[in-house]
């Protein structure tokens, strides 16, 4: 569904990706693990097309989308949730999620049906639907983040840390959600985490980026061999 | 007294069109857009220079003057802001540029009109008088021009696609690209819509009092004082507070002591952003 070859990118004058190689699967969830600084962050927005692509190819759904813009991205079934300003603050909640729907998600019925799902999965929302997204609590404001995404009913979904800042119990929340998605709906899911154990309950398959290099591709059962990897203990 | 304040009223409702359109690229596109004024201006002489001098109806030539407007708010944004932000300018070089264009625009007017002031009106003014009170009936037109202007302003904000667009530009601009919002799209919307509102600003002036080269420069800064005093963090309901504090000093002033008018509106600026320095970004 996502086959990502010889990517490279970054920010100005400096390149953090080298050569990146990673596909995932349709209604398979991968989740990327590494340190600070590793390019995961970085990966995710050069997918997306917030970063510009020195070399390679992005391809969704075995279309080539190295180098499409964000709107046509999105239009294709490829969403991101950043990890950081990730809601509208001042607008209210159905706003919020009105926003995620003004492209690719057909006509005001299509709307309407999809802020129903949304309401459907995450009761707290249509609770607070006419509440400015500030006043959310960070769980209620990550499901904002995700169901924003959920709009256009997307095939992949690009998810930056969803987890960080918020206390356990909310993770594991949230991550239920994350994998409902997966195999109730069918989505595919390239998830950036920092909290490995959580990420590694839900995912098929772990990722580790290092120095923005892939150094190890496996199913994510091999907790061992990855925290290995991860703390460099090999 | 209620003369000065109906006048005032009528003065506050030039500049809220005008600020409300600067207040709005402002806040979306973070772009200190001090040609706006230049756009003013333009409606102003088009609609003076149809009217006036061809003899074409009023109709024509104001719908024709802010369509000029729009076409030019449009095109400064397009071939001018636009390039220089792709090549990676920042605010500042954005900044430099739009009064490059207030420049060159002031130097072409003054040329062509040889600094005489442009007046567009053929016909005297009708007045009203209300308990003693000698009330142009123009001034009530210009208020309910404004209130509908701004009526409409609001549904399409609160309405509409684009409007929620633009609500999402304000509030976080990256992740308006992020959902896919065609951001160049709001953008083009963004930029008619305010160049319109100062165009109309501009033929009302023009039909009015008239202008000179300088009148766009003039009312622009008034309408940057009135959105540092309104603040951007509610467009329509900061504009119009700040206009119409404006527009009611500017007229009492204008009443009582002519000669200070300027100083007291630009008094007011430096002591507001000494103050509040955070005032038009906060």
């Amino acid at each position: 569904m996502l086959d990502i070859r010889g990517l490279r990118s970054g920010y100005r004058n400096y390149e953090v990706l080298q050569d990146i190689d990673l596909t995932v699967a349709e209604g398979e969830i991968v989740c990327l693990l590494g340190h600070n600084g590793a390019g995961k962050s970085t990966l995710l927005k050069a997918i997306f097309g917030l970063l510009p692509v020195t070399g390679g190819e992005v391809n969704v759904a075995g279309r080539d989308m190295t180098h499409a813009r964000a709107f046509d991205k999105v239009a294709m079934g490829l969403r991101f949730v950043p990890q950081e300003g990730n809601v509208f603050p001042n607008l209210p909640v159905e706003d919020n999620l009105r926003l995620g729907a003004v492209k690719g998600a057909g006509g005001p019925a299509a709307v309407a049906r999809n802020i129903r799902e949304v309401y459907g999965m995450f009761p707290i929302l249509q609770e607070r639907r006419d509440q400015p997204a500030r006043v959310l609590s960070g769980g209620e404001r990550q499901m904002l983040a995700v169901s924003i995404a959920l709009m256009t009913e997307p095939k992949v979904l690009l998810l930056d840390e969803p987890s960080a800042g918020l206390a356990p119990i909310i993770v594991a929340q949230l991550f239920e959600r994350v994998r409902l998605l997966r195999d109730q709906m069918g989505k595919t899911v390239l998830l950036v985490e920092q909290n490995v154990t959580e990420a590694l309950k839900i995912s098929n398959r772990t990722c580790i980026l290092e120095e923005g290099r892939v150094v190890y591709t496996g199913p994510s059962t091999e907790k061992d061999a990855i925290v290995r990897k991860l703390w460099r203990l090999d | 007294m209620i003369q000065t304040l109906i006048i005032g009223l009528g003065l506050a409702g030039y500049y809220a069109l005008v600020a409300v359109g600067f207040a709005l690229i402002f806040a979306t596109l973070r772009i200190f857009h001090v040609a706006h004024g230049t756009v003013f201006i333009t409606a102003g002489y088009v609609f003076w220079y149809m009217h006036r001098i061809h003899g074409i109806s009023l109709a024509i030539s104001a719908t024709a003057a802010i369509a000029a407007a729009a076409a030019l708010g449009l095109a400064i944004d397009r071939f001018l802001y636009l390039p220089i932000m792709r090549r990676g300018g920042g605010m500042f070089s954005v900044f430099i540029a739009s009064l490059g264009i207030v420049l060159v625009f002031d130097a072409i007017y003054l040329v062509l009109t040889s600094g005489v002031i442009a007046v567009a009106r053929t016909t005297s003014m009708e007045l009203w008088t209300v308990g003693g009170a000698a009330i142009r009936k123009f001034d009530l037109g210009i208020m309910g021009l404004v209130a509908l202007t701004y009526f409409l302003l609001y549904l399409w904000l609160h309405r509409t696609r684009t409007g929620l667009e633009v609500r999402g530009l304000t509030d976080n601009e990256q992740l308006a690209a992020a959902v896919g919002m065609n951001v160049d799209q709001t953008r083009n919307a963004i930029f008619l819509v305010a160049s319109a509102m100062a165009g109309l600003a501009g033929v009302l002036t023009a039909y009015d009092g008239g202008i000179t080269s300088d009148s766009g420069n003039r009312t622009l800064f008034i309408a940057v004082v009135a959105v540092i005093l309104g603040g951007v963090r509610n467009i329509l309901l900061g504009s119009i507070t700040g206009s119409l504090a404006l527009g009611i000093i500017t007229a009492y002033a204008g009443f009582f002591y002519p000669e200070w008018v300027t100083f007291c509106i630009f008094a007011i600026m430096i002591i507001l952003i000494l103050f509040r320095p955070k005032g038009l970004f906060g």
